[in-house]
């Protein structure tokens, strides 16, 4: 049958080497040889041969030809007829012949061999979640047509998946085997030879004189010596990390002067048995050069003395190239403070600015700043994608970018991490796009974000105080009030205004607490003016005879409710918030034991506390919620109920009178300084007071509201309104104890005037974002008043400690300090001593 | 329904395939759609699978999974562009993503596309009696998108950053040619310009409001019956008051 068949070339394929896969790729004909130039025939009919697992009609489907149309020969379709059968990645090989020719008729052949396909899969040599994790990432599967190139590729994917993790010596082979039960499949065996992890014996490092041996090493980040003792990092070889680390080792030459630094030769040797390898550097250091002149050029709108402030060079220095770029181009950070960053904040985003060394002499090197400022550029587009769920107003309106503003690139990084505070938008994955357009010198931004999901929903049963505990919490960061009405909107609840709303039930045998709270950040849509709204139930029973006995004729029963505005200043600066509430609360106690706070004469009584609170405050802190570096926080509180007994005539000679309407007024004042000490070190300054005074020298101080001080400063479960100051060194609200007979925190009666300072030095060890972690240690001095007359600023606990803290995202804040308290706790001699305290989740 | 499980579980691909077509003709989708996903891999290489996953899409359209049934008109294209449903195909993955897309005050990319997808069906079909059709949805998209614009100006408007809101209702104006929302833009432009005159500081001022008055002028001309120009002339008004002083005072 093949003598009969003529090959001719088709053109078409040969000079555009389209179908390059194909060398096959030919058909023939007896009746009219020349096909030179092409013609059209009337397709007659297709026929198709080597087929095993397809259908001829589907190799005919595949191919796109069908019997009765008109075709080109020679012509794209039957290039076409070829390119997709081979694309189809199921026949190694693929022909066209011409079989027959009538008249105007063709007719052809399709002679296909199939490729073999995967069955079964077998991994030798690794285990089980491996052999999945390296099956889905090559795609070794099976029902997968056997290609070369797919061994080939799956054979270095592996290999190199383990070279990358040190195994130098990973054999991968993979190899096949005819299936018994069917010819046209492959079974697959993956043998995989790990070998043991290389590890580096030694380093050998020559021509250095500025640095010793240890520093180089040092400077080595990733790639270390075998050694006893060796946790943190590993001596496994890597050579990527090798790679990383020579050109840091190069970077600090240059920063010492070195400009010309460079490693002249690096060689690998294994050692015997070929278990470890030794590394070999051969370091020319070259001169150490200064500068003997820096100059500013083109510059228009900044001076050169402006400049120079920010390049914090002088002539004489030392000539280190990568401080000089920093300075110039950036460090890569977002705070990075260099003159290119300063040009791009003020709308320069066309600028171009380079450095040139134009004259070297001996030692010194003279360097040209070439500025091109351009001019300067205008947004003229400010758009947002990706925002499925939040509607656009809730975020133009926090958007620090608007058309119409000159371009700047902290404006945008500060929209960035404004969205991100949110919380609406996964924050590492907001990007801005900028769609600059140099012809009318302006600038469109778009910002790309992810929404993820704000809504928590809490479903918990437990036992705790000798009964079953359940709770239902709903909370929703994003909530959409005005759409509640609307059905279309639930997908599956109105979300996407901005809203917060929770809610939350709890009971059990002894207690049911409902609450319901609801803030709109910008009321009314005009100005960043928050309301907030919350409403609270509690009912509490007392313990009967025993411990499980609910007793329900002890009865404490606490409403409470609150309405607040909350307003961002422009004035003095935009650092600076107000907020304004006003909360009641009413206690109905009946026999219930409240401790000594809420002492009625007959066991029953009504409470109400009444308050205004407004609040004042500055928030400069940064960069990081969780671990900030600069800046500081200050804030002013007063609270006050109306003072009720002024306008009464009333004995109050019993409790029942003095306890129904509250009256006290509070004064809190706080403060909070970062700063970056050497290195990554940071220091915490803190200072703070309350006082909680009374209208009426007769009613005394309420047992309400009162200060605790002492301890982790966790806040308990309390009804009273209770402040707790933490006080590293010293036992929970101990240093409240006046009576200091009693031991439990809940018969404390608590104190009416505190104050405290502390410093803290704290040390990053890591800052990522899935885990944040620092060190701390502290000093710290304060202490509690029963009255102002007992206050005096001077007379206060002392401690010191060290602790440990660590943010993860999912946990909060978790953490552990080791204090010891210098001075005596009341009613009890000598000092406090060592104590432990662990915070858990407490606002940093 | 005991025969449709038997048919699911255990039939074969020709049972299955029967009955999945008995089930879409009865407008039992999800079943259908169930069967005829089952039967695909085992028709990927037969005539039938033309029908199958033209049916699929049309399926999936008909309850609403306008993403799965995009997924499959698109391959359905792919794979048979010389049927005679590629129009009815194409149609259909327009008015998929015009299905798919939200409220104007969210991300776009849907309304995005099925603009796309209604041009290009326009483009590749010009003899189509859908072009009609066609043509009203994409007016109906991009009034859409005209209406997210003019609101995002309109915010900055009521926040009162007036001169990024000028900006802004230019840029409904100016990249949405011939919108409705001309007139209104138009308004809101002087009206912020305005506000940024009367509120404006002394050495600016001066300019400012010869640039409220400019807009005024060409609000006016391109609007002479403008349901808004009655408040329009009271601003006007108060601006020229506000001018004239000044004016009196330079001469």
């Amino acid at each position: 049958q093949e003598e009969n068949k003529q090959e001719i070339s088709n053109e078409e394929n040969n000079t555009s080497g389209e179908v390059s896969v194909n060398t096959n790729n030919t058909f023939s004909n007896q009746n009219q040889p020349d096909f030179s130039t092409p013609k059209n025939y009337l397709l007659g009919g297709i026929s198709v041969t080597g087929t095993n697992a397809f259908s001829e009609a589907s190799v005919i489907s595949y191919s796109g030809l069908k019997t009765g149309q008109e075709i080109k020969i020679p012509g794209d379709k039957l290039t076409s007829a070829i390119k997709k059968l081979h694309k189809s990645d199921r026949f190694s090989d693929v022909e066209v012949f011409i079989t027959k020719m009538e008249g105007n008729t063709v007719y052809l052949e399709i002679a296909v061999k199939e490729l073999p396909q995967l069955n079964e899969i077998k991994f030798v040599g690794v285990s089980n979640s491996k052999e999945k994790t390296f099956k889905k990432d090559t795609g070794l599967t099976t029902g997968k047509m056997l290609t070369e190139n797919l061994i080939t590729s799956t054979e270095n994917y592996i290999r190199q998946f383990y070279i990358d993790k040190g195994y130098l010596k990973a054999k991968v082979n993979i190899s096949t085997v005819d299936n018994p039960e069917n010819a046209n499949q492959k079974n697959a065996i993956v043998y995989i030879d790990k070998g043991k992890l290389v590890k580096i014996k030694d380093i050998n490092i020559e021509g250095n004189d500025q640095f010793s041996d240890k520093d180089v090493r040092k400077a080595l980040k990733d790639t270390k010596r075998k050694f006893w003792g060796r946790f943190w990092k590993r001596s496994k070889y890597v050579e990527d990390n090798y790679e990383e680390d020579k050109k840091k080792l190069i970077e600090k030459y240059r920063r010492k002067g070195f400009r010309d630094a460079r490693i002249v030769a690096d060689s690998i040797t294994w050692n015997e048995g070929k278990k470890t390898v030794d590394l070999h550097l051969n370091i020319e250091e070259g001169n150490k050069y200064f500068y003997k002149e820096i100059k500013f050029l083109g510059n228009k709108s900044y001076k050169s003395e402006d400049l120079q402030r920010i390049l914090r060079i002088e002539k004489g220095d030392v000539y280190d190239s990568k401080t000089l770029e920093e300075r110039v181009k950036g460090d890569g950070t977002p705070d990075s403070d260099d003159i290119t960053t300063m040009y791009q904040n003020s709308g320069y985003l066309f600028s171009q600015i380079n450095l040139v060394e134009t004259k070297v002499e001996n030692d010194s090197i003279t360097v040209e700043i070439r500025i091109h400022e351009d001019d300067q550029a205008t947004i003229s587009h400010v758009a947002v994608v990706g925002n499925d769920k939040t509607n656009d107003h809730v975020i133009y309106r926090e958007l620090r970018t608007r058309p119409g503003d000159l371009y700047s690139k902290d404006n945008i990084i500060r929209s960035i991490r404004e969205l991100g505070q949110m919380g609406f938008f996964d924050a590492e994955a907001i990007s801005p796009d900028l769609q600059p357009n140099y012809a009318d010198k302006t600038v469109g931004i778009e910002y790309s974000l992810t929404e993820k999901g704000s809504s928590q929903i809490e479903l918990q049963g437990g036992y705790g105080s000798g009964s079953f505990i359940g709770t239902l919490g709903l909370s929703f960061n994003n909530f959409s009030l005005r759409n509640v009405f609307k059905k279309e909107e639930y997908k599956p609840l109105p979300l996407g205004d901005g809203q917060q709303l929770s809610l939350r039930l709890q009971a059990s045998r002894f207690s049911t607490t409902n609450s319901l709270s609801f803030t709109e950040p910008w009321l009314g849509g005009k100005k960043p003016r928050s309301l907030s709204f919350s409403i609270y139930n509690t009912k509490q029973y007392g313990y009967g005879s025993s411990y499980y006995e609910v007793d329900k004729s002890q009865k404490l029963n606490i409403f409470g409710a609150s309405i607040g505005i909350g307003e961002r200043l422009k004035w003095p600066d935009d650092f600076f918030s107000i907020s304004n509430t006003i909360s009641y609360r009413r206690y109905t106690v009946n026999q219930f034991n409240f401790g000594s706070a809420l002492s009625f004469d007959d066991g029953t009584g009504v409470s109400n506390n009444l308050s205004y609170n407004v609040t004042l405050q500055r928030n400069s802190a940064g960069p990081s919620l969780i671990f900030p570096s600069y800046g500081s926080t200050f804030s002013v509180e007063g609270k006050f109920t109306p003072p009720f007994s002024l306008f009464s005539n009333k004995d109050y000679d019993t409790n029942n009178e003095r306890f129904k309407w509250l009256e006290y007024y509070k004064i809190n004042l706080k403060a909070k300084w970062y700063t970056a000490l050497v290195g990554k070190f940071v220091l915490m300054t803190n200072a703070q007071f309350g006082y909680l005074g009374n209208y009426n020298g007769k009613l005394g101080e309420v047992p309400f509201e009162r200060y605790f001080v002492g301890g982790d400063g966790l806040n308990t479960n309390s009804f009273d309104g209770r402040e707790v100051i933490g006080l590293r060194g010293y036992p929970n609200s101990s240093l409240s104890n006046f009576g200091g007979q009693t031991t439990t925190t809940s018969e404390f009666v608590g104190a009416t005037v505190y104050d405290k300072f502390s410093m803290e030095v704290r040390y990053p060890i890591t800052l990522n974002p899935s885990a944040s972690i620092y060190a701390l240690g502290f000093v710290e001095a304060g202490n509690a008043y029963s009255n102002f007359s007992k206050f005096n600023p001077f007379d206060v606990k002392k401690s010191a400690g060290l602790g440990i803290r660590i943010f993860m995202p999912a946990f909060g804040l978790l953490g552990i300090d080791f204090g010891h308290g210098f001075d005596n706790v009341p009613g009890e001699v000598g000092k406090s001593g060592w104590q432990t305290h662990f915070i858990i989740g407490q606002q940093f | 329904c005991g025969k449709y499980n038997k048919v699911l579980n255990k039939g074969t691909s020709d049972e299955r395939y029967i009955m999945a077509n008995d089930l879409y003709k009865e407008e039992s989708y999800q079943k259908a759609n169930r069967l005829f996903e089952l039967i695909l891999p085992a028709y990927e290489t037969k005539p039938q699978k033309e029908v199958v996953v033209f049916r699929l899409a049309e399926g999936y359209f008909k309850v609403k999974d306008y993403t799965t049934a995009i997924y499959y008109y698109e391959k359905f294209i792919r794979n048979f562009p010389k049927s005679t449903e590629l129009e009815t195909a194409q149609y259909q993955i327009a008015e998929s993503y015009f299905k798919l897309s939200p409220k104007y005050s969210i991300d776009q990319t849907d309304t995005k596309k099925a603009m796309e997808a209604f041009q290009s069906f326009i483009d590749n079909n010009p003899d189509s009696d859908k072009i009609a059709d066609a043509n009203k949805r994409i007016n109906e998209l991009s009034y859409k998108l005209e209406t997210k614009a003019f609101e995002i100006a309109k915010q900055y408007y009521k926040i009162g950053i007036y001169n990024s809101a000028m900006v802004a209702f230019d840029n409904v104006i100016l990249d949405y040619l011939g919108t409705s929302y001309k007139e209104e833009a138009m308004f809101y432009k002087f009206k912020s310009a305005y506000e940024l005159g009367i509120n404006s500081i002394y050495y600016k001022k001066e300019a400012r409001i010869k640039d409220a008055i400019k807009f005024y002028t060409r609000y006016k001309k391109a609007f002479p019956n403008s349901e808004y120009l009655k408040e329009a002339d009271d601003l006007y008004n108060k601006l020229l008051e506000e001018s004239q002083p000044k004016q009196e005072q330079n001469s």
